[in-house]
Order: C-alpha cells, then sequence, then structure tokens
C-alpha cells in the first residue's frame, strides 16, 4: 500500500491539471468550459483521495494491531509500526546536506487527512452548485484541486522541508481564490494583503527551521521522525540544557510559531483572515476555516517534541491564543457582514486551538480543529447558500425571517450553532469543554477566565447571527424577497452531512464516557511524550462533569444575553452604514499594529532608497557608463574597418600571449 | 676543408639566397616578381633541409611547393594580368603600423633562440635518424609500434585535400545555382 | 653533418616567419598576402626539421613528419586561397586588400 501514499495528492494535482487545461481550452468559448466535465473531475479526485485515506488509514491499524497481539501472544516486544512511508526522491544532496521528497502516514497524518479529504470532497460537490452561473468555472475548479494537493503535501510530507512546499502551495492558492473575482479591485488587494501577511509568517517558518538545523546537526536528516529522534534521546538532553542551545531553540520555536500564526491568522499576523472573505464562499469554508488555516496547528502538534523543551515558547503561544481568542471574538459581536462574523469567530476558534497546544494539550487542540472543521465548514456553506439566495446579500441586517423561507439551511446551520456555541453533546461541546479542562488544569485559573469569557462572547455573537438572519422579522428588500430560493441539490447534501457531523463528530473523543477516546487513540504516540514531558504529576482540580457543567453553562448565559440584547433590536441592526467610533477602531486594531510597526518603517526605509540610495547608486552607473563611452570613442579609431590593421593588432595580442606562455625562457 | 667546413659554406650561402628573396617577395611590385622571389626561397630551403639529413623533406620542397602550389600562384597571376600593383603605394600609414608586430614577434623570437642557445640541453644529436623515405614512412604508418602511428591522421589530411579541392571549385564557379553556364578559370584547378 | 648549429637554423627561419608576417601586414596586394603566409608556413617546416635534429629517442621523427602536414595543408589553403581570390577579384574588380574592408557590402 506504501507504494500508492504518493496517489493521494497528486489525484487532486492531476484534477489540477486536468481542469487546468480545460479552463485555458475552454476560455475563448462562448459559454465557457463545459462545467458538467470540470465539476466531475473536481469532485472524483478529491473523492478517490478520501477512500485511499480511510484505505490507507485502515492498513496502518491493521498493521499496528497485528504486530501488538504478536507481543502480547509471544510474549515479544516487536518494535510497533508507526507510520507508512514513501521516499520518492532524493530532492537535495550537497555535502552534509542529505534532503528526501519522500511522504509519511501516520496516526496523525491520518486522522488530517481523514477530514481534509473528505470535507474536501463535500466543499467541491458544494462549489458545483455555487459557482455554477460563474465565467470562471473550471479555473475555479482548478485552483480548489491545487489547493487540496497542497494541502496533502502539507500534512503528508515526512519532513519540514516537503510541508514547506505545501506550506507555501497552499498560501499561493489562498491568494489565487482570495482574488479569484479580481475585476473588482478590493478583491485583488485583500489577495495581496493575505499574501504578504503569509510572507512574513512564511519568513520566521524557515528562520526557525534553519535554526531547528543548526540545534539537531547537519547530520540529523530532516524528517519529523528523526527529529521526534532526536528530542526524545536522552543523551541529548544535556546539549538542550546548556544556556546557548536553549536560547536557540527558544527563539526557533518562537520563529516557527510565527509561522504558525501568520498561516493561523494569530495576533499579530491576524489581519489577512477577514480580508479573504473576499474570496467565493466555498473558499471560505475550506481554506479559510476548516482546513488550511489550521496548519499552524498541525505544525505545533507535529513538532510537539521540539515545541515541548521550549517553555518559553508554550507560554507565548498560549497567551497569544487566548488574547487572539478573545480579542476575535468581541470583534465578531460589531460585524454586519456574516462572513466576516464567521471570520472573526475562526480566528478566535484557532486561538482557542493554540490555548490549548500552549498549555501542552496538544492532542485536544487537535480534537478543536476536527470539530471544528464540521461545524465552521457548515456555517460557511450555510451562510454561502443564504447569499446564494438573496442574490449576493451578505449584511446580516438586511436579512432576517429566512427561518421560513430556508428551513434546510436554517437546520444545517443550526446544527453548526449548536456546535460552535458549546451546547451539550454537539461536536464543540467535547473539544471546548476538554480545552476549558485542560487550561484550567495546566495553565491556571487567568487564562481560564479568559477562555470562558470567550466562551461566553461566542454564544453572543453566535446567536446574534442567528437572530438577525433567521429569527428576526425580515428586513429583505422587497425584489430580493421573490427570488428566495433554496440552494440546488449539490449544496444541500454537503450541507447535510456537515451538519450531522456538526452534531456527532465531537463523540470520537467523549471525554466523560471511557472508552470514547479513537480520537486520541489514533496519533496519541507522536504527542504523547511531548504532553507527559509538560505535565508534571496528577492535577487534583474540579470534577470534570463541573466543569462541562460550568461550560455549558457560559454558552447558555451567552445565548440568553444575546436574545436579551437583540430581540430589543439594539446593536443596530437598521442601520446600513459601515462600523464607526470604538467598534471600528476596536476591528482595526491590528492593522494600525502593523501600520506603525510594519508599515511605516518600511516606507521610510524605502524613502531612504529612493531619495539618497538609488541616486548615489545612479550616478555611479551613470560614471560607468560615461567611461565606457570614452573608452569606445579611444577603440573606435583603431577600428576603422581596415583589415591589415586588425590583423596587425591581432598580432600584437599574440605576442602578448606568447610572452605570458614563453615568460620562463626570456 | 672538411665535410663538416663544406656544409657550413652550402648552408650560409643557402641562408643568403633564402633572405634575399624572402625580402624580395616583401618588397616587389609585381606579382610575378614575388612569386620568383618566393620559388627562389623554398628551392634555397629545400638545399638547407637536405643539410640537415632531412632528404625526403628536401624533395618534398621542391615538387610540391616549389613546383604545384607556386604553379598554380603562378598560373593565377598571369590569369589575372590586370594585378599589378602600381597604383598604391607600397608603404602607407597602415603598412607600417603592421611592421611593428612583426618586429615585435621577431624580437621576441630571437630573445628565444639565444636564450635557449646557452643551454647545453638543446645541442645537436649526432644520433638522430636521417628523415628519408624509409624512416618516415615507418614513422607515418607505425611499423614496430603499438599505436597506429601518424596514420589516421594522414587519412585525414587526405579527406581534407579532397574537400578543399571540391571547394575551390565551388567558390571559383561563377554562380552556384547556374552550373550550365560555360567556366573559363576553373579548369586551371 | 649536423654541422650547422641550432641557433643558425631557427634564427634563419625566424627571419623568414618575420619577413612572411610583414608582407601578410605590409602589402595590399592579394597575391603577396597568399606568398606571405606561404613563406610564414615555410618557415615553420625549417623549424621543425632544425628541432627534429636535436631530440633524442622516440620523438626525433616527429619533427620529420609534421612538415608533411603542413604542406599538405598548405597546398589545401592555396589551392582554397586562389579560389576565393577569384571569386573576390570577379566582384570587386580589385586585388586591393583595402578595398574589401567592408565585406557586407
Amino acid at each position: 500500500m506504501e507504494r500508492f501514499l504518493w496517489l493521494v495528492p497528486a489525484l487532486p494535482a492531476l484534477g489540477f491539471i486536468i481542469n487546468g487545461v480545460l479552463s485555458l481550452a475552454g476560455s475563448r468559448t462562448a459559454n465557457g468550459p463545459s462545467r458538467g466535465l470540470s465539476g466531475f473531475f473536481a469532485v472524483l479526485f478529491p473523492l478517490v483521495s478520501f477512500i485511499l485515506v480511510v484505505k490507507l488509514h485502515l492498513d496502518l491499524q491493521a498493521a499496528q494491531e497485528s504486530v501488538r497481539s504478536i507481543n502480547q501472544n509471544l510474549g515479544l516486544n516487536l518494535a510497533v509500526p508507526t507510520s507508512i512511508t514513501q521516499e520518492l526522491w532524493s530532492w537535495i544532496a550537497t555535502g552534509d546536506i542529505n534532503l528526501s521528497f519522500g511522504f509519511a502516514f501516520d496516526g496523525l497524518t491520518s486522522v488530517m487527512l481523514l477530514f481534509i479529504t473528505g470535507i474536501g470532497a463535500l466543499i467541491h460537490l458544494y462549489s458545483i452548485g455555487y459557482m455554477a452561473h460563474d465565467r470562471g468555472f473550471a479555473r475555479f475548479m482548478a485552483y480548489m484541486n491545487l489547493f487540496l494537493a497542497s494541502m496533502i503535501v502539507l500534512v503528508l510530507g515526512n519532513g519540514p522541508v516537503v510541508t514547506f512546499l505545501g506550506w507555501e502551495g497552499v498560501g499561493l492558492c489562498s491568494y489565487l481564490l482570495i482574488g479569484f473575482w479580481h475585476h473588482d479591485n478590493a478583491n485583488g488587494d485583500a489577495a495581496r494583503k493575505a499574501f504578504l501577511v503569509n510572507r512574513v509568517g512564511d519568513l520566521g517558518f524557515l528562520l526557525g527551521l534553519f535554526l531547528l538545523w543548526q540545534i539537531v546537526g547537519a547530520s540529523t536528516p530532516l524528517t519529523y521522525e528523526a527529529i521526534s529522534a532526536w528530542f526524545r534521546d536522552p543523551a541529548n538532553a544535556t546539549t538542550l540544557a546548556t544556556g546557548g542551545v536553549a536560547a536557540m531553540l527558544t527563539l526557533a520555536t518562537l520563529l516557527l510559531f510565527l509561522g504558525c500564526t501568520g498561516k493561523s491568522a494569530q495576533i499579530p499576523l491576524v489581519t489577512w483572515l477577514p480580508d479573504a472573505m473576499a474570496g467565493p464562499t466555498p473558499v471560505s469554508a475550506l481554506i479559510h476555516a476548516a482546513t488550511m488555516v489550521t496548519s499552524g496547528v498541525f505544525l505545533l502538534a507535529r513538532m510537539s517534541d521540539v515545541f515541548a523543551h521550549a517553555p518559553i515558547t508554550m507560554q507565548v503561544i498560549a497567551w497569544v491564543g487566548a488574547a487572539t481568542a478573545a480579542w476575535a471574538a468581541i470583534t465578531g459581536l460589531f460585524q454586519n457582514d456574516i462572513k466576516k462574523i464567521l471570520a472573526y469567530s475562526t480566528v478566535s476558534q484557532l486561538g482557542f486551538m493554540f490555548l490549548a497546544a500552549g498549555v501542552g494539550a496538544f492532542d485536544s487542540g487537535l480534537f478543536h480543529v476536527f470539530t471544528h472543521a464540521f461545524f465552521k465548514a457548515v456555517l460557511f456553506l450555510g451562510a454561502g447558500a443564504v447569499i446564494h439566495a438573496l442574490g449576493g446579500e451578505q449584511d446580516v441586517r438586511k436579512m432576517g425571517g429566512l427561518v421560513k423561507k430556508l428551513p434546510l439551511t436554517f437546520a444545517a446551520m443550526f446544527a453548526g450553532w449548536y456546535a460552535i456555541t458549546g451546547l451539550p453533546l454537539g461536536a464543540g461541546f467535547w473539544s471546548k469543554d476538554l480545552i476549558l479542562e485542560k487550561v484550567l488544569a495546566q495553565g491556571g485559573p487567568v487564562l481560564y477566565g479568559i477562555a470562558l469569557a470567550t466562551a461566553v462572547v461566542t454564544a453572543v455573537y453566535m446567536t446574534r447571527l442567528m437572530i438577525l438572519t433567521f429569527w428576526s422579522p425580515s428586513r429583505v428588500d422587497h425584489e430580493v424577497e421573490h427570488h428566495i430560493h433554496e440552494a440546488p441539490l449539490s449544496m444541500q447534501v454537503p450541507l447535510w452531512i456537515l451538519g450531522i457531523g456538526s452534531l456527532f463528530a465531537g463523540f470520537v473523543w467523549a471525554g466523560m464516557m471511557p472508552g470514547w477516546d479513537w480520537f486520541p487513540r489514533q496519533f496519541a504516540y507522536v504527542v504523547q511524550p511531548a504532553q507527559d514531558l509538560l505535565v508534571h504529576g496528577e492535577h487534583h482540580g474540579p470534577s470534570v462533569l463541573l466543569l462541562a457543567g460550568v461550560g455549558v453553562g457560559a454558552a447558555i448565559a451567552g445565548i440568553l444575553l444575546a436574545f436579551g440584547l437583540f430581540k430589543a433590536g439594539r446593536f443596530g441592526e437598521h442601520g446600513t452604514g459601515e462600523l464607526s467610533g470604538a467598534a471600528r477602531a476596536w476591528t482595526l486594531l491590528w492593522d494600525h499594529v502593523h501600520t506603525v510597526f510594519g508599515i511605516v518603517p518600511t516606507r521610510i526605509v524605502s524613502w531612504i532608497l529612493d531619495k539618497i540610495c538609488q541616486p548615489l547608486l545612479n550616478g555611479i552607473v551613470r560614471l560607468l557608463a560615461y567611461l565606457v563611452e570614452l573608452v569606445g570613442l579611444v577603440v573606435q579609431w583603431l577600428q576603422r574597418s581596415r583589415l591589415r590593421v586588425n590583423l596587425a593588432m591581432s598580432v600584437f595580442g599574440l605576442v602578448a600571449v606568447l610572452i605570458i606562455l614563453a615568460r620562463d625562457l626570456l | 676543408m672538411g665535410f663538416a667546413m663544406i656544409a657550413q659554406v652550402y648552408f650560409w650561402i643557402f641562408a643568403a639566397i633564402a633572405a634575399a628573396c624572402a625580402l624580395g617577395v616583401m618588397l616587389s611590385r609585381h606579382p610575378i616578381n614575388g612569386a620568383m622571389s618566393l620559388i627562389g626561397t623554398m628551392v634555397s630551403l629545400a638545399g638547407i633541409f637536405s643539410l640537415i639529413a632531412s632528404p625526403f623533406m628536401a624533395t618534398l620542397q621542391v615538387l610540391v611547393y616549389a613546383g604545384a602550389v607556386m604553379m598554380l600562384v603562378v598560373f593565377v597571376i598571369m590569369v589575372l594580368n590586370c594585378a599589378k600593383d602600381h597604383s598604391t603605394p607600397l608603404f602607407d600609414g597602415a603598412g607600417l603600423f603592421g611592421v611593428l608586430p612583426a618586429a615585435a614577434l621577431g624580437a621576441l623570437l630571437v630573445r628565444v633562440f639565444v636564450g635557449l642557445d646557452k643551454q647545453a640541453t638543446v645541442a645537436m644529436n649526432p644520433q638522430a635518424p636521417r628523415g628519408d623515405v624509409d624512416a618516415i614512412s615507418k614513422t607515418l604508418f607505425g611499423a614496430g609500434q603499438h599505436t597506429g602511428g601518424w596514420a589516421l591522421l594522414f587519412l585525414a589530411v587526405g579527406i581534407l585535400l579532397l574537400t578543399a579541392i571540391v571547394g575551390a571549385v565551388l567558390l571559383a564557379k561563377r554562380h552556384l545555382d547556374s552550373p550550365s553556364e560555360p567556366a573559363t578559370i576553373e579548369g586551371g584547378h | 653533418m649536423d654541422t650547422i648549429p641550432l641557433i643558425h637554423l631557427q634564427l634563419l627561419s625566424a627571419f623568414l616567419f618575420v619577413a612572411g608576417l610583414a608582407t601578410v601586414l605590409l602589402r595590399r596586394n592579394l597575391f603577396f598576402v597568399l606568398m606571405g603566409v606561404e613563406l610564414m608556413l615555410n618557415a615553420a617546416n625549417l623549424s621543425f626539421l632544425a628541432w627534429s635534429r636535436v631530440q633524442s629517442g622516440a620523438s626525433t621523427m616527429e619533427g620529420q613528419v609534421s612538415p608533411l602536414f603542413s604542406i599538405a595543408i598548405a597546398a589545401a589553403e592555396a589551392c582554397v586561397g586562389l579560389a576565393m581570390l577569384l571569386a573576390v577579384f570577379r566582384s570587386r574588380e580589385s586585388l586591393d586588400t583595402d578595398a574589401y574592408s567592408r565585406m557586407k557590402e
């Protein structure tokens, strides 16, 4: 089976090529490329990838199980296989450096790939309906396929360098898809912003990687397996304990975390994600909610052995996560664009995941990644269906009363809302309560307080969204109101599946019920050593049930608060203008920070370069050019197209060469 | 007067003729005079060749060079009878400029030769074999050697000569695309 | 037989070579240019033969054989050179090298 590992990313890549060719070939025809053909391939390949991933997952399980049973029956102690690997080719081989391009499929990869390809395939299906009337249908599908291929490479890569390839690939696709409707300049600006902000993070990733390589030494191959083994090896503990190496490791992990903040939209590189909503809604669902933005959390878990040795970085991650969660949740309260609300919600939920990872609960963070992928995807797709029904209207102040008009969409979004607020037994309930529990136990009461308050605010803004969209009296324009219709079947099916997933996906790790822990068992051997290193001894805090009760209480409090506030008609649901005053300042807080600390210094340096360095360099270049011209004038005299003179010059040259050659004889 | 003395005397005579005729090539007005001077140089060089134990080369010098090649040159000169060099001055600025690198090269050569002459390692080797037909042909075709000698190069030279003949015929034709046009000069080749 | 000093032969060779080179560079008539080249080749042959007299062992004959090739190449050069001379003379009605300075016209 490991021989077919490469097919998992190759199939969507093939889809990209086919759709790219279709797009180019059909671009000059009257109706554009065939939508049926393009859509068929676009959905088929992710689906086959998903089936392959399932098969790989079962194979890995079976292999591990068989070795375990042999060990048990015969009393042996054979190593349980941890991953299915495939080395495709030697990538860079110079001197000490020997990088191989290969894939590694282990427990962590398998759970990530299961939902990436699964939800990815569903969102591709949804896109067929959503983009049906768009001229660039095939181009859209090509980008989506390319994104999926890059995301799979990111997750499946056997080392950080291969991951970086996918990391850049998803960044590129994100840029292409945010600016998909490039006729509007604002969309292009948003795409460029996303690209540039991500670039800052990518620089951090690269520098962190270089530093990390310095620490482990060039003789260690740059694969996750080797890096983890190096950090787990007790022989290296003394090396890590020395002051210089410890400081270097802290810097390296901080830089890697900067890369994560770029991709996952955390403070300080948070600003691009809300703007990224300029892209089509399926893009927001797939890239900017379910998959790409979670790659930061994935990387933390993947390199948990490295991060566990840098306690300062872990503190930073926890606090950045908490701050982002709180800031983005409050920002979500002020937004009137339905997709912006969900975007800030995504940022906030990502903050939760980083908070969990920062306190040393990598598996809980990943669990939230998993459940969040379901409920945020369904919320985005539901929002897309609403926007589709209202003919492109995104302002929640111009919605309302849609519960009767769009009952199916409402049902799906209700499932998403139920999950994200953390009401009992929904997907978000399990993961969020697990995070809150771990934060209290391992991070202390302050972080727990922030997280709990954020949970309340989350319930408030999500309920506000539901009230303004579905439950309040209709404020839809009359001519729009006639055309309201349920989305086509291709959009409905993903909504139902993901809606059901939002309600029940949490049962893969129902923390309170013993034995319901399928999810963390899959990759325990990846993150458990790091978590054991970070947590010292048993923690005796409040009981799990009490904490769950507090969490549910927070959700219900938020919901009741929202009903109290918005049923009374406050929070500007009748206005139409842009944000203003404090709300605007709060929303754009990090844009202002970027301006002051990033853009203004860059402008100053640019001004200096433009006004001082450039004229100087220009002058030098002009001087050189003038000198060349002068020499040319002299030489021109010799080149009067007289053969004999030219020949005589050549003989002079010959004499000079001979003098050099025969210098020993002279 | 022994043989060595006679050889010395002959060398000086031939060398003087060769040098004088070389100057004649350089300075004569009409090409036919130049060609005749060149033949004089070549023949006297053939004499020097036989003096330094290279009778085969001396023969070739007379047969091929002075005979065939110079005959060709003289023939073409006579075909183009208008090839006189009266109108142009013998020495103009550009020409005199050309003397400078030639003189520089000559000075370099003389310096090297005189320098080498002072080293004992380059004395004449009395045991060196004579360059007669027998020795040269054995060397040329690698008799008694593991390598093929110069045979391959010899064949390559044959091909080169063939190519040169074909090239000359094509060049001397008036128009490449009208082969039927009667040729008047090509017969000389 | 080896009574003529090497230096005399080499100096004669150098003189002939320089005379040939000077002819090429000095004269404007194309015939003289060609004859200058022949003179230089002859000088080189003399130098080859003279050097062969001071060698010992296997390399003695190389100096004797090299002029053979030099003569063959000279013959080919004369053949092609004269043909070119004819072709050029037909198009220019002149043998003055300075008249050919602008070859592209």
